[in-house]
């Protein structure tokens, strides 16, 4: 590398207008203020290349416009179906699960209803539940007098 | 009346304050899609491609639009979008190399511009130095990692400030400046040995 003309760094900084002592240099180097001229024509070649080429006529920026309307639209639709759709299968399924984790309700029960069965299941019976030990051994002592009885009758004798 | 500069105010206003409300988005494609368009053409250098990343960079921008928060220009927060596109379609790129080997080259796109752009009065001479050079750098470019191309695009194509290229790529003012010495350094490398006067004066 020659150093008497421009380094790497103070060539990026001389295209940048950022180094005073560059430009100076540039200035008083002939060689250097070819090559700086070189560089400058070719990268604004560059620029008005990629400006130039980008140039479409305004139908183009038109239809650009209509695409990225379409495709914005073409997104949103599906998304708002698919909001929709999860919404109803969220709804069926909470009123699935309601339906099957509810317990069975127990009918609602009148006190004086259950009073009244309570009343007519007692009467039904012959003798309250709780006298039935006691009516077995009546029944029982009413079959041992009958036998005593039969046993020793006149008839018999 | 509402003139186009005070409705771009508006936009701008209003994004500050609450993001892009949808209401304003297609007077912001608007505004903006020439020149993303642009610097996407200069990344990519394919016209179509180019179409379809700058639709796909205000869909985007749609769907972040909330997200912005007016800390940068919205051209920036557009570029920065555009950027990780170019970079993204880049690495998909990678993958079709041998297909691209054997497709024709973009170049006389390149060339059919830079007949446009010549002084028409100039010497043929200068005709030929200014498309060559200019083909050089657009080679040079082209070779470049997807950051340091997206840099040098940004300054030498459009003149962004490097405050400005350092907002939209997401990296600090230094680091800019290390890609365009990188990024200059090829270029002048390429027109030393691909450019007749340059021959023999590398530094």
């Amino acid at each position: 590398m020659n150093e008497e003309h421009l380094s790497e760094e103070q060539w990026t900084a001389a295209l940048l207008n950022e180094d005073r002592e560059a430009r100076t240099h540039i200035a008083e180097c002939a060689e250097c203020a070819a090559e700086e001229q070189r560089l400058r024509a070719a990268l604004a070649g560059y620029g008005e290349e990629a400006r130039e080429a980008a140039q479409r006529p305004a139908a183009f920026w038109a239809w650009q416009r209509d695409a990225i309307a379409g495709r914005l639209a073409a997104q949103r639709t599906p998304a708002r179906r698919l909001v929709w759709a999860g919404t109803l299968a969220l709804v069926i399924l909470l009123a699935a699960a309601v339906v099957r984790q509810a317990p069975p309700q127990p009918a609602a029960v009148d006190p004086d209803e259950a009073l009244l069965v309570d009343v007519q299941r007692s009467l039904r019976r012959e003798v309250p539940a709780t006298l039935a030990p006691a009516t077995l051994l009546a029944n029982e002592m009413n079959r041992a007098a009958e036998a005593y009885e039969n046993r020793n009758s006149p008839q018999r004798r | 009346m509402e003139t186009a500069l005070t409705k771009a105010a508006a936009i701008v206003a209003s994004t500050r304050a609450e993001g892009i409300a949808a209401g304003d988005f297609d007077a912001l494609v608007r505004q903006h899609q020439r020149r993303i368009y642009r610097v996407l053409l200069a990344m990519v250098r394919n016209p179509d491609t180019a179409d379809t990343l700058t639709q796909d960079c205000f869909l985007r921008a749609y769907e972040k639009r909330s997200s912005f928060r007016g800390e940068s220009s919205v051209f920036t927060w557009l570029v920065r979008i555009a950027i990780n596109l170019a970079r993204d379609h880049a690495k998909n790129r990678r993958a079709g190399f041998w297909r691209r080997l054997f497709l024709p080259s973009q170049d006389e796109g390149v060339a059919a511009a830079m007949d446009a752009v010549a002084d028409p009065v100039a010497s043929a001479e200068q005709i030929y130095a200014a498309r060559q050079g200019a083909a050089t750098v657009w080679a040079a470019a082209a070779e470049l990692p997807a950051q340091q191309r997206a840099v040098f695009a940004l300054r030498f194509a459009e003149e962004m400030t490097l405050e400005e290229i350092a907002d939209a790529t997401e990296i600090e003012v230094g680091t800019v400046k290390g890609h365009l010495h990188r990024a200059v350094n090829a270029v002048r490398n390429r027109l030393a040995t691909e450019t007749p006067r340059h021959r023999g004066r590398q530094k």
